[in-house]
């Protein structure tokens, strides 16, 4: 049960937490004179680590960001007075000495000097942060009781044009040197960590627009769990190709956007040059009969006619390599019918149908979370594919739009046949079997339009791995004419 | 060694019995007989014999009928009881003789046909077997069970499956495993738990089977870990991971193993346990497995990177520099990219070139491994449902087949001759008194049926004494009994309930006691259930002190602050203080009250 301050203690707690995080930054090793805009990034980079269940000292956290950016780390010049840090004795000066080597070695690991050159949203750099310090922290905070956290520190508060000296003044620092202390003794493990940082998970959030701003738990756990990142680079191989796939178009008479297409009615500006060459008489009894050819434009579909739901199976069925596979596939699948000009939302389910996830032109942020949902029901088949059918044939009843359904899932999905035979009358039904540890033998299999067995086999090599996958894709694209 | 005072009983017993003085014999006998707890070799037997013989002296032939049983001379029994009186240990009695055709056959004549086809697939008579099973799917009685008709499939699969007719095996496995997911999602969704656990355990033994589908095994594994740790079952929670880490290995799913090690380590850590490091250790190991078997099958290098990749991470978290090292020698060997492998062997020698290890953690002690974590709850639940809690033939099954718990065996077989002395028991208040406190002297769980079923008699003395016996038996479903009795219309049965979950305070029942605590307006419950909860030892149970100190006022949180400040948990000053720190007025005293007190004890 959680325990909260009534609303008033936790602005006053949050104003002079504040303060005491200001204070630190006379620690920092990177460019500590910086801006209160600099300073305002790092407060906001540490609520954000508070979401993720981690407090460091503001210090840390804005020494970090700062190399996330690029700043060079200084020297850990312990000898030249700072205003409002207090005096170094010996083994304090050693300590920071440590301090500053550990941020310049971790600057020279090839993850943060490939992020250095790419502007980072600040919640990516959040998490960036927080998977280099994970270890070191857990070991710092331990198991125990911890004090109830303050909240979100203020971002906008006047405090941050203020210098880290005058509030190190009313709030000493010294107190984080504790956990400066203990960074440097888990000095090779956050190394290892920063070592570590794949930017798949980046790169692939690349290649959908709008995936800025992400449920940073989502991410988090994306960037850190063993299944995500393997789906991230099974999405990556096929990906690329996927993007070559062509935006579906159609032709228009309108005088923009380039030639597509030979029409039989146009303007004149668009009549065919060999259409004049005709002997007047010709010419004429062709313009009679409406037989001229004009060139058509190309015109983008304008509205989508069809609509297609991929289905993910998210119970614990699919343990393993099943879930990697299952979700990369997922992922490029939905791309890759997007791109074709089909409206594509994403489902998860096991016993329910899980809340629908457009992925179309602004569909990226949701990527982790389905690159890293974990299911935490059983699964239950015949509800979710009733109400499945229920939904699809609301859809059809409106009319508006064709509807194809491509469910991802393991060899043991028993579904109900009349179910099946339901959601065959109205839509387009595909199945796509992941790795089944036994023959497939489903009775619904001949009442489905296509399906798909994904085999061990079809890991045999990347290229194959590939040429496999993008089989399945050009196979549902192609099932849905 | 018995006693002086047992000595002289049994002597003065012998000595009445000798001298034709039945009753006084028997009375005498009874009293030694309820010492259940006496385990000298053959001592117990011996009052047995006694009482065999009073009883027959008296003419009483179901009780020496019973007796012989709990003596497994079954050869006796057939004599003393009749098989239309007492099918159940009739038939119970010639099976174990080897007769188990006959008693297939007057279990089925007494309409017991779970019983009986489970007789009759001792006996190997499986064609047998499945025509009962065959007759019990189409038993109308079953029609809105769907929970038995799930197991009835089951079983039906089992048997195809052993006369070779695999289609209608696999037929009857869909059917049953389609409706135990359904039924478990019913029960999750209507916060019965532990029901749906039972459905994930059978759906979990499924996969268990030789060639049996992964798919069902994970389903099954992963969600009843799910439960078990959403209901604080940490050693069975644990117990249930290592397992399935083990399996799912065994079956070279080397991913979904390592996934689950992972779980494991980091479930161990938050339970403040100490397998984290080798949990990690054997996700290391597991994902190793994963790469090599990836380059075994010539899969993709891409596809081992990976699996190295997720050794690597927990070999990190592990804080195990040299086995860093040697993940990244093996990383540095693949055939990949070459800057990838130049910068695999830089990163292996330097990680190589670290001092130790640290040093391995305990792995998980076979004292947290229960044996009987994997209980083959579809046969008792078939028979459960069979025998519709009919106290004497489940006391009967307690006594023929519950050997491993001698005590629980004796307590039933005195619970039976309790019923045998007062045919017309439940019909009589004293006697139905003396045969449910019987039942809950057993303090198994398989006597919670006929309590339930005793628990809605029409007799407020006889619903009051079933409270006293649900008492007794540590189970979580024994909250369900006590929960009608503290709704009754009449007081003293709502007394004896009160007084029953009084008593109900064990690790597991902690869940249900929070519940009742949270959802009852009666402020006598409240208390009860917050006594018990102060009598389970652990910190969840201290912590639900405190978030009542916080909460509540007037006596509930002075019974927390007095229940705390003697609670018997090392280690809880830090989370008073973190209590402390947030609560102002009543709550603030309240704590700083238990601080002071536990301060104070603090040697």
């Amino acid at each position: 049960m959680a325990i909260e301050p009534g609303p008033r203690d936790s602005d006053a707690r949050a104003a002079a937490e504040l303060g005491r995080q200001l204070g630190t930054l006379v620690y920092a090793v990177t460019a500590p004179a910086a801006g209160p805009g600099v300073v305002g990034q790092a407060i906001a980079c540490r609520n954000a680590l508070g979401r993720l269940g981690m407090d460091p000292p503001l210090f840390v956290v804005y020494d970090l960001q700062r190399l996330l950016s690029g700043a060079e780390p200084g020297s850990g010049e312990t000898t030249k007075p700072v205003p409002g840090r207090p005096a170094f004795d010996r083994r304090s000066a050693e300590l920071f000495s440590r301090y500053a080597a550990l941020l310049r070695s971790l600057a020279q690991t090839q993850a943060l000097q490939t992020m250095a050159r790419r502007p980072l949203p600040v919640e990516f750099e959040a998490v960036m942060v927080a998977r280099m310090i994970t270890d070191a922290y857990a070991r710092w905070a331990g198991t125990g009781p911890r004090p109830a956290p303050v909240g979100a520190l203020p971002t906008a508060a006047g405090a941050l044009g203020q210098g880290p000296a005058q509030w190190a003044v009313n709030f000493d620092p010294s107190w984080a040197l504790g956990f400066m202390s203990h960074l440097v003794s888990q000095r090779e493990l956050v190394l290892a960590r920063a070592e570590q940082i794949e930017l798949g998970p980046l790169r692939l959030l690349g290649m959908f627009p709008g995936a800025a701003p992400t449920e940073l738990l989502d991410l988090y756990n994306l960037m850190g769990s063993a299944v995500g990142g393997r789906a991230v680079e099974f999405s990556l191989q096929l990906l690329p190709s996927v993007l070559e796939t062509k935006r579906s178009t159609a032709a228009q008479r309108f005088t923009i956007d380039g030639y597509a297409s030979v029409e039989r009615r146009g303007s004149l500006d668009a009549l065919l040059p060999s259409e004049l060459a005709h002997d007047s008489d010709i010419f004429e009894h062709k313009v009679l009969s409406d037989e001229l050819l004009y060139y058509g434009h190309e015109r983008r579909l304008e509205s989508v006619l069809r609509e297609h739901w991929v289905l993910l199976d998210a119970s614990a069925s699919m343990r393993g390599l099943r879930e990697i596979c299952a979700r990369g596939l997922a992922v490029a699948l939905a791309k890759k019918l997007s791109l074709q000009g089909e409206a594509v939302s994403l489902r998860f389910f096991d016993s329910r149908l899980h809340r629908r996830i457009p992925v179309g032109a602004a569909g990226g942020h949701e990527l982790p979370h389905i690159l890293s949902f974990r299911s935490e029901r059983g699964r239950h088949y015949a509800r979710v594919f009733d109400d499945l059918l229920d939904e699809a044939r609301r859809l059809k009843r409106r009319g508006a739009r064709e509807l194809a359904i491509t469910f991802i899932t393991h060899g043991e999905c028993h579904v109900p046949q009349p179910l099946i035979e339901g959601l065959a009358a109205v839509c387009r039904l595909y199945g796509v079997f992941v790795l089944p540890s036994h023959p497939l033998s489903l009775p619904y299999l001949p009442l489905l339009h296509r399906h798909q067995v994904v085999t061990a086999a079809d890991f045999a090599a990347p290229e194959a791995r590939k040429k496999r996958g993008l089989h399945i894709l050009e196979d549902v694209a192609r099932a849905n004419p | 060694m018995p006693t002086r005072d047992e000595i002289d009983t049994k002597e003065r017993a012998d000595r009445a019995l000798r001298a034709g003085q039945a009753a006084e014999a028997l009375g005498l006998y009874r009293s030694l007989l309820a010492r259940v707890a006496v385990f000298e070799p053959g001592l117990y037997e011996s009052w047995l014999e006694g009482a065999l013989g009073a009883y027959r002296m008296r003419g009483a032939r179901r009780a020496v009928g019973f007796i012989q049983l709990a003596l497994r001379r079954f050869a006796e029994v057939e004599s003393a009881l009749t098989a239309e009186q007492d099918p159940v240990p009739w038939a119970l009695a010639l099976g174990r003789q080897g007769r188990r055709k006959e008693a297939a056959s007057r279990l089925e004549k007494a309409g017991l046909r779970v019983l009986a086809a489970r007789e009759l697939e001792e006996a190997g008579d499986l064609p047998g077997a499945r025509a009962l099973w065959e007759r019990l799917e189409r038993d109308p009685r079953l029609r809105l069970r769907a929970y038995e008709m799930a197991l009835v499939q089951l079983m039906r699969s089992r048997v195809e499956r052993g006369l070779g007719n695999e289609d209608t095996a696999a037929q009857h496995l869909i059917q049953a495993v389609s409706g135990l997911e359904a039924l478990a999602d019913d029960y999750e969704s209507r916060g019965q738990r532990e029901r749906a656990f039972d459905c994930y355990l059978l759906i979990l033994r499924v996969g268990q089977g030789a060639g049996a589908a992964f798919e069902n095994l994970a389903e099954g594994y992963v969600n009843a870990i799910r439960i078990l740790m959403a209901d604080g079952q940490r050693d069975f929670a644990l117990q249930y991971m290592d397992d399935f880490m083990t399996a799912a290995a065994k079956r070279f799913e080397f991913h979904a193993a390592a996934t689950v090690a992972l779980d494991a380590a980091d479930y161990s850590r938050r339970q403040g346990l100490a397998f984290e490091p080798d949990f990690l250790r054997k996700a290391v190991e597991l994902w190793t497995e994963a790469a090599r078997q990836s380059l075994s099958q010539g899969q993709a290098p891409e596809l081992a990177e990976n699996a190295f990749s997720a050794a690597l991470d927990a070999a990190t978290s592990l804080g195990d520099l040299p086995l860093m090292g040697r993940v990244y020698e093996a990383l540095a060997e693949l055939p990949i990219d070459a800057a990838k492998t130049v910068r695999y062997a830089a990163l292996a020698t330097r990680y190589s070139r670290a001092s130790e290890s640290p040093p391995a953690g305990p792995a998980l002690p076979s004292a947290f491994k229960s044996p009987g974590a994997y209980q083959d709850i579809a046969w008792q639940d078939l028979i459960e449902w069979e025998l519709d809690g009919q106290a004497e033939a489940t006391l009967a099954l307690v006594v023929v087949e519950r050997t491993d718990h001698l005590r629980f065996v004796r307590a039933a077989l005195l619970a039976l001759l309790a019923a045998v002395d007062q045919p017309a028991w439940a019909d009589q208040p004293a006697a139905a008194r003396a045969v449910i406190a019987g039942l809950g002297d057993v303090e198994v769980y398989e006597v919670l049926a006929p309590l339930e079923r005793l628990a809605r008699h029409t007799l407020p003395e006889v619903r009051a004494a079933v409270m006293g016996a649900a008492g007794k038996i540590l189970c979580k479903r024994s909250f369900q009994t006590v929960k009608l009795g503290l709704d009754d219309s009449d007081e003293r049965v709502r007394a004896e309930a009160r007084r029953a979950l009084r008593g109900l305070h064990f690790r597991d029942g902690l869940e249900p006691l929070v519940r009742i605590l949270r959802e009852t307006r009666d402020p006598l419950v409240r208390e009860a259930a917050l006594s018990a909860v102060a009598d389970v030892p652990i910190l969840e149970a201290a912590l639900v002190l405190m978030d009542v100190i916080r909460e509540h006022d007037g006596p509930l949180r002075a019974l927390a602050v007095d229940r705390l400040s003697s609670f018997p948990s090392l280690g809880l000053v830090p989370h008073v203080r973190a209590y402390a720190e947030l609560c102002t007025g009543g709550a603030r005293q309240g704590f700083d009250a238990v601080l002071n007190a536990l301060e104070a004890y603090r040697p």
